[in-house]
């Protein structure tokens, strides 16, 4: 398949009060036609931050993307002028963030924000854009679209304007979809439901995916391949099955260790210990090495790369030829 | 725009159980960084001590000796409107006074006007504050009715109506200031005292039998007690310049008294004369200037720094 | 809808009875009616005339009655005549209410206008020199007293460059030239405080989730500005205006006083310098009246603006 997003070496930086927050620093990756990337990490290692870099929606000030390339289509994003970026931004790459309930302008129709993006970028009547928005709407699983179309945001529930927000996201046919941790502030079955949705409009309309989410479970039944990030750097990478089952970055291992599983005896879930580093104080050589168990002198002192372990097994850590056969549970 | 939660300084959350320690220590670090209020503070703590000694008689005592020239023939008359010198560095005004100590009097009546003021208004705002906010009920309506009532009628024309009837200046000016000015403050003060009576300690001191007048004033008021420092540092603004508009329509200092507005309000006729008299003017709104954006600084950082949620 | 204003109608009328009270309080508790008599009638009056007074004036009444004849006269506007001119009131208050009319709508809406440009601006631009250097002249513009704007800006541009008349009122299409200096001092004077408050409002929608989402979709910064922050920040914008309506109505105290233009606010200060209690009670009473209305036009606004408010 054709590489339709390919991210190398990106890096953002914060100014704050003279200090520089490095919250994304260096991170590569790829995504293919179609394909849906998972993004996991803990909450402050730099996903977020990533998503909004893509499409160049960083505050600045204080954010400044300071390196790295971002290929869409083979066009570097980061190169483009801010005009240019408006024309791709809700047309060609869209983003749903994970505020639904603040997400939407309260005082103009629902059906009108979608709308106006419809004709912003297809060049149409709104009597044209109307129609359009209808049937997205209807699309999105939301009943009696025609006259939803005329609700305020607040006439509607959380899992409604996500919904909506989901087709203003889609109704310019984007080829990628920046889905930005679209289900953790809603209620469990509603997440459920969208993530569904989310599936079924995926293989409707033949778009990339980039999933970001801190949820594990959520990755194992969106992702196709999975990029596990911690304190702003890509950590592993690999198909969701291969890095299930044989994760092989101690930070991996962890995470998985510390999701509960139903029906499996756990004496004590595993907690990780220690706390996410401070971005303004990142630890010396390999971020993770003071949480880590099998940390040596050299991940103390260097930083590793991201190297090939199998096809597209990829993983950041100088223990890994030694341990990687065994694998505990 | 949202940032990821991990950028946040987690140092920044104040936690429930000493609200007031770290937010003031918190406060007071930020402070220290903006060199802009520090400065401010130091103006105001010059005009405060420069007020202070007025009062006491010790600085510019010479306010009200009228001075004389002799000129070429011998003839002795008042040193009126004698432009900026080695002697006077302000000038002199109509009977030949100081100007510069008139100017320095008037800081001493300024802060006359804005602790009286302040006093009232505070009073009244807090104490009606606490106990629309933590009553409730009925006591709650009655007090939010009064000031929305009060709220209706123009601030300008509450405050002349008021001094009017109380008589004619300057003490008054600052009574009718303070008793028109409270409610603002009572509406902050109802809402903190609203969101404190829910709180955890709140709770502990009521476990522990404390009554309501010691909950509303020893355990919640410390808590709100920022706001009130907002508002003073902003209210003696409103105090210095609304003594300028109440003497200028005749309700506030009289002719003797040295205060700004006085100043200001005789500067109309005598910029008109010629040559031009402008000292006086230019000298009282100067240092009224000085003082008062001092002052905005000062409680613009401060409300910063307190509190960030808070704004007009 | 008109069931909603019903029911805010409904709403005004413990607030009109509560100023109604105020202004009886007023002038019956705080001043009494022979402190009035003896104003009015000078120090040396006899004893005969100032009970005479009394009883013209309804204070030989008990205070309940008179509270009630005081309602009855000031809901029927009927606010007798004044004690110095002996004209109605009502006639006087038609009459002064055109010249401040003409003085300051022109001037209020070409400040807001000014207003809201310059913080939409200085909002595309935030957190750049530009931006900070506007916020540090708005602080500054609110320290200079009203009084020296006035004084500065007649002095300077009207009597010494002569640019404008320096006095001066006539009835027709030919006051323009006599209102467009006190409207511009108007409009300097306010609009550091103005300009502070509307980016303040600017700024705090910038930063909501909706923008966001408004550049996620691929819109230009103009469309982000002028029709999605713009609308949701017309609802504190309608409610500051609103506010300021009712001193449209009553003028510029000062600024009439000044530049010699016949309105309310002129009516009101010779009203101090005569001790005309009947024309200031009437004004206080109208000024608070039309604030009241002015709100519940606002709340109705605010309602066709902001679709989460219901008309239930």
């Amino acid at each position: 398949m054709e590489v339709l997003l390919c991210v190398s070496d990106l890096a953002t930086y914060f100014e704050t009060e003279g200090k520089t927050v490095c919250a994304v620093d260096g991170v590569s990756f790829e995504i293919k036609r179609g394909e849906t990337l998972g993004l996991v990490g803990e909450s402050g290692c730099g996903k977020s931050v990533t998503a909004l870099s893509i499409i160049r929606l960083i505050p600045t000030p204080p954010g400044k993307i300071v390196r790295g390339s971002v290929l869409f289509d083979g066009e570097d994003l980061l190169k483009l002028k801010e005009s240019a970026m408006r024309r791709i931004r809700g047309n060609k790459i869209s983003i749903i963030f994970q505020e639904p309930m603040t997400s939407l302008n309260p005082v103009f129709r629902v059906g009108h924000q979608i709308a106006e993006a419809a004709v912003l970028h297809r060049k149409i009547s709104w009597n044209e854009a109307k129609e359009l928005t209808v049937e997205m709407l209807a699309r999105v699983e939301i009943p009696a679209p025609k006259e939803r179309y005329y609700d305020y945001p607040h006439q509607m529930s959380g899992g409604m304007k996500q919904r909506a927000i989901i087709a203003m996201a889609l109704i310019c046919n984007p080829s990628l979809l920046i889905a930005d941790e679209p289900t953790t502030a809603l209620d469990v079955t509603i997440g459920a439901q969208i993530l569904r949705l989310l599936r079924d409009l995926q293989s409707q309309l033949k778009m990339a995916i980039l999933f970001i989410t801190h949820d594990l479970g959520v990755v194992a039944e969106m992702a196709h391949r999975v990029a596990v990030m911690y304190a702003g750097k890509i950590v592993e990478t690999a198909d969701t099955l291969t890095l299930f089952e044989r994760p092989l970055h101690p930070y991996t291992r962890a995470l998985l260790a510390s999701v509960p599983h139903l029906g499996k005896k756990t004496k004590r879930l595993f907690v990780i210990p220690g706390e996410v580093p401070d971005p303004l104080r990142f630890p010396s050589g390999c971020r993770f090495h003071p949480r880590c168990s099998s940390a040596s002198d050299i991940c103390r002192s260097r930083l590793p790369e991201l190297r090939q372990y199998e096809d597209s097994h990829y993983v950041s850590c100088f223990n890994i030829s030694s341990e990687a056969k065994e694998i505990p549970r | 725009m949202n940032m990821e939660p991990g950028l946040q300084n987690p140092t920044m959350e104040t936690s429930q159980e000493q609200p007031a320690r770290s937010l003031w220590s918190d406060a007071l670090h930020r402070l220290k960084k903006n060199r802009l209020a520090v400065f401010s503070f130091f103006i105001i703590l010059i005009y405060l001590i420069v007020a202070v000694l007025c009062g006491a008689g010790l600085l510019a005592t010479n306010y009200d000796e009228q001075s004389y020239k002799i000129d070429e023939k011998g003839n002795i008359s008042l040193n009126s409107y004698s432009p900026p010198s080695f002697k006077n560095p302000l000038g002199t005004d109509i009977q030949g006074r100081d100007v510069l100590s008139r100017v320095l009097q008037g800081s001493w009546i300024s802060l006359r006007v804005a602790l009286t003021m302040s006093a009232i208004y505070i009073f009244i705002a807090v104490l009606l504050g606490a106990f629309a906010g933590y009553f409730g009920g009925f006591i709650d309506d009655i007090i939010q009715w009064l000031y929305q009532t009060l709220a209706s009628i123009p601030g300008l024309l509450m405050l002349i109506a008021l001094t009017f009837v109380l008589g004619k200046g300057l003490t008054n000016v600052a009574v009718a200031l303070g008793l028109v000015g409270w409610v603002g403050l009572c509406r902050l003060m109802r809402a903190e005292y609203l969101k404190h009576k829910a709180r955890d300690y709140v709770l502990a001191a009521k476990a522990q039998g404390a009554g309501p007048f010691r909950i509303m004033f020893k355990h919640i008021f410390p808590n709100t007690f920022h706001i009130v420092i907002i508002s003073f540092s902003l209210g003696f603004v409103h105090a210095i310049m609304g003594e300028v508009v109440l003497t200028f329509v005749g309700l506030g200092a009289k002719a003797h008294e040295p205060s700004w507005g006085r100043i200001i309000s005789e500067a109309r006729a005598e910029l008109a004369r010629e040559p031009a008299v402008w000292w006086p003017l230019l000298s009282a709104t100067v240092a009224m200037f000085i003082v008062c954006l001092a002052f905005n600084i000062l409680g613009d950082a401060l409300r910063d720094s307190l509190d960030p949620k808070l704004k007009e | 809808m008109s069931a909603y204003i019903i029911r805010r109608l409904l709403y005004l009328v413990p607030t009109v009875l509560g100023v109604c009270l105020i202004t009886f309080l007023l002038f019956n508790v705080v001043t009494t009616g022979e402190a009035i008599a003896k104003q009015r009638l000078g120090q040396h009056a006899t004893q005969e005339q100032i009970e005479s007074y009394l009883k013209t004036h309804g204070y030989d009444k008990p205070l309940l009655i008179r509270f009630f004849i005081n309602l009855k006269d000031l809901l029927t506007f009927n606010f007798g005549r004044s004690e110095v001119t002996h004209q109605k009131i009502t006639t006087m208050l038609w009459n002064g209410m055109w010249p401040s009319l003409s003085l300051m709508v022109p001037a209020f809406f070409f400040t807001l206008f000014v207003a809201i440009s310059i913080a939409l601006f200085t909002a595309l631009y935030r957190n750049t020199f530009l931006d900070r250097s506007t916020v540090v002249l708005c602080i500054i513009g609110m320290s200079v007293p009203f009084l020296a704007y006035i004084i500065l800006g007649q002095y300077i541009l009207g009597y010494k460059l002569k640019y404008f008349p320096v006095t001066g009122y006539e009835w027709g299409l030919g006051v323009f030239k006599f209102l467009i200096l006190p409207g511009l001092i108007y409009t300097a004077a306010s609009l550091g405080s103005d300009v502070r408050f509307y980016r303040t409002v600017v700024l705090d929608e910038i930063n909501q989730d909706y923008v966001r989402t408004a550049r996620a979709k691929g819109l230009s910064p103009n469309t982000i500005l002028f029709k999605h922050i713009l609308k949701n920040a017309m609802i504190p914008i309608i409610t500051r205006v609103v506010v300021a309506l009712p001193f449209l109505y009553m003028g510029s105290l000062l600024l009439e006083d000044f530049y010699g233009i016949p309105g309310l606010g002129a009516m009101a200060l010779n009203a101090i310098d005569g001790n005309d209690f009947a024309v200031i009670k009437a004004i206080t009473f109208i000024g608070a009246i039309l604030y009241v209305l002015a709100n519940l036009a606002g709340d109705i606004l605010y309602a066709l603006v902001d679709p989460r408010v219901e008309f239930k």
